[in-house]
């Protein structure tokens, strides 16, 4: 069964209080609840663990040089997609009725914002070899 | 929860219902989401065999590359999922499996970057 979005009778600029683990999307988990919460979780801290890798691969590598735009725009997408997967977890438990902080400034933008420049830096790599 | 369900959902009618510059909102905004890392994939492989040629590629680029291909299909089942075109358990497990793989890649493949090129 679909569960769609509940309108509340004022927007909800958060919808925190609406958070259960026990749900995703408006469904009931039940054993699935912390596998769910735990792959979640981890895509999360994984980009966050990501991003400071690449820190540290830039500042070894370029050491001292300018650090070229294609590795900046990889770093900020890589860091902006881990907001994004935060988001991702907020609004997954809060639906049906999700803030629209969550859904819009955690988890859209970011997703959006994060993707597009995680490929702009990747071309942008590959035009720095080509040209 | 159901073991698997499918829906044939409109996107241009959800998630806002009658608020269709919304709904539409909602769909554009998914094609960075979807495309950049799928973009990102693409731009890297070929980065890598122009720069590389025929010398083999470093254990840390092509993890760093799967990690990218992984992302992508990490948030490819991202869709179905909101737009709740699939529900069920089913669709949760393969989730659950796609999100510790791309992450593990993910970690993996920069963490040997920076191993290489870390500054002591």
């Amino acid at each position: 069964m679909v569960v769609p979005l509940t309108p509340t009778p004022e927007p909800l600029m958060l919808g925190i209080e609406h958070f259960d683990i026990n749900t995703f999307m408006g469904q009931t988990l039940g054993w699935l609840k912390w596998p769910t919460l735990i792959g979640l979780v981890f895509a999360a801290v994984a980009f966050v663990i990501a991003a400071y890798f690449i820190v540290q691969y830039t500042k070894g590598f370029y050491a001292g040089r300018k650090i070229p735009k294609s590795w900046k725009f990889i770093l900020w997408g890589i860091f902006i997609t881990a907001i994004a997967e935060t988001g991702e977890i907020l609004a997954f438990y809060e639906w049906p009725i999700p803030g629209f902080i969550e859904v819009n400034l955690l988890l859209v933008v970011p997703h959006a914002l994060g993707g597009l420049l995680v490929g702009l830096g990747a071309y942008f790599l590959y035009k720095e070899v080509t040209s | 929860m159901p073991i698997l369900e499918f829906h044939a959902i409109n996107p241009l009618t959800y998630p806002f219902g009658p608020m269709f510059g919304m709904n539409l909102y909602v769909l554009l905004i998914h094609i960075p989401i979807v495309f950049g890392f799928g973009v990102a994939a693409y731009y890297i492989i070929k980065y890598l065999r122009k720069f590389y040629a025929d010398r083999p590629i470093p254990e840390e680029w092509r993890l760093f590359w799967w990690a990218m291909v992984w992302g992508t299909i990490h948030e490819l089942i991202e869709a179905p999922i909101l737009y709740q075109w699939i529900i069920g358990q089913v669709l949760l497990i393969v989730f659950f499996i796609i999100q510790v793989v791309a992450s593990i890649y993910l970690i993996r493949g920069s963490y040997l970057l920076a191993k290489k090129y870390i500054v002591k």
